[in-house]
Parts: structure tokens; sequence; C-alpha cells
């Protein structure tokens, strides 16, 4: 039986190289996926990878159960480091919008039949348009409420109504696919 | 176009809406801190608005196909990974 992803943190916490791949081969292709659609499809992303598993293995014994499931955790620690990548090519004058690249009509993005890959699309989809533009140019893009009603030249009330409203929404069309609490 | 909108002066709503926010990463710098100080403080209601809120930000990653990255990434990690000394348990604030 697989240990459970909680059980794999606490003990990339006391060390064990073991743990940290399994935990590795477990979610490396999520967060990949994730940060290539926010930093394209450049080595650049792989590095952010490298990043984002160096603070896990290094940084896991500072993790709550109690605040946040290890996939939580995980991603929230993965944006936040595409994030600062997105600032560092900014100063540095590279481009950084990656917004153009759509979940759904990527040629290169492979036909996924998984259950919750489908549900969380077709949630997407039923959304207001202007609610899943404000999502997502804030969580694949990598934008601020500020910067995204600077770009769409709505007031920044609007644009927190959008994102908060399609959360919601989201929140409870996905209701099913709720995550597992941590042991 | 773009003038601050008030905050909710409501603590609640004030909670509700950085939770909402920041799960969809659409926080600045700033109030990213400010979140994370409240869970950090054992804030209730910005624990439970987060709660509710954690299984969509899990979600909104699944909506992205997965990419298997290169294996030799994984060699340089492990490799890096025993090299790396270990930090101690940093304050409640280093991790959402």
């Amino acid at each position: 039986m697989s240990l459970s992803d909680a059980t794999l943190l606490e003990r990339i916490a006391a060390g064990e190289l073991e743990a940290f791949g399994e935990f590795y081969d477990r979610h490396a292709p999520r967060v990949l996926g994730m940060l290539t659609r926010m930093l394209g499809r450049s080595g650049d992303a792989e590095d952010v990878l490298q990043e984002v598993f160096l603070q896990v293995w290094s940084r896991a014994a500072d993790y709550d159960f109690h605040r946040a499931t290890p996939l939580a955790w995980l991603i929230v620690v993965a944006r936040s480091r595409a994030l600062d990548h997105l600032r560092r090519r900014k100063l540095r004058g590279l481009p950084t919008d990656q917004t153009e690249q759509g979940t759904e009509d990527d040629p290169a993005a492979p036909v996924e039949q998984e259950e919750t890959h489908r549900a969380v699309l077709a949630a997407l989809a039923r959304l207001p348009r202007e609610q899943r533009l404000a999502l997502e140019l804030s969580f694949y893009g990598g934008l601020t409420h500020e910067q995204i009603a600077e770009r769409l030249a709505v007031p920044l009330g609007t644009v927190k109504s959008r994102i908060r409203l399609g959360m919601g929404r989201l929140r409870t069309s996905l209701q099913p696919f709720s995550e597992v609490p941590s042991p | 176009m773009t003038r601050e909108a008030p905050s909710p002066a409501d603590p609640d709503e004030r909670c509700a809406e950085l939770a909402a926010l920041y799960a969809a990463g659409a926080l600045t710098a700033e109030e990213c801190a400010e979140f994370e100080r409240r869970l950090a403080d054992g804030c209730t209601h910005s624990r439970a608005a987060w709660q509710e809120y954690r299984p969509v930000v899990a979600a909104l990653a699944a909506a992205v196909p997965p990419v298997p990255p290169c294996p030799s990434v994984k060699q340089k990690l492990l490799a890096q990974a025993s090299s790396v000394p270990r930090q101690p348990p940093a304050g409640p604030t280093a991790q959402a």
C-alpha cells in the first residue's frame, strides 16, 4: 500500500531521500504542468520545479498538517516560486505573459481521461466568461487583482468580485472531488 | 478605472475575501503576507475560509495536463538534496 502524502512529508522531514523521491514521482508531473502553464515551455519550468522540490526537502519540517493538505501546500509553494521567477524575468526585460496558452485548445496537451481533470475543466467551462478569465489570469497567469484590473480596464472591486464568485462556484461544483483530509 | 476598492469593513468578510484571492493567487505580496500572518496567528475566520478554498487550489492545478519531467531532473534533485543542509523549522509564517 502506498504511503499518504502526509506520511511521506514526515519522512522527508526526517531526512529520508527515498520518501522524497516517492513524493516527487507522485506530484512532479502535476506541478510541472502548472509551472509550464505559468512559465511557458522553456527549461525555466523545470528549473523552478527543482527549486520547489528543494524547498520541500529543506522545509518539510515546517509543514503544518492543520493548515493545508500536502497538495495545497505544494501548489502554493510552486506558485510562489513561479511568481518569483516571473518577477526576475520582468526585471531582466524578458517576456512574462504566458496567459495566451489555453487549457482547452493547447494542441500539445495530451488527451486527459482522468475524472477529476475532466470535472475541473467542465466546472471552469461553466463559469461566466469574465469570472473564468479573471481566474485564469490570476491562477495560471500569475497576475494580481491589481494587474488584472489594469489589463481589463475594470475597477478593482469588480475583479475581486469576479474572482470570489468564480472561486465560490468552483468550490460548490467540485464538492464531490473534495480533498481527503490528511491523517 | 483601477482605483483602490475599499476592503470589507466586516473582519469575517475581509478574511473570506483574502482567502478566495489567496487561493486564486491574486493577492499582492503584501496582502499575501497579511493573510499568511492571519493563518499563522490562528485567526479562526481565516483558517475556516482557507479550508473551504484549499480543494479548489488543488483542482485548478489538476485542470492543467501533467507534464512528466525529464528523468535527469530527479537525478539532479536527489544529488542536490543529499548535499543541502536541513534548515531548522522556521516560524509559523514560513508556509501557507
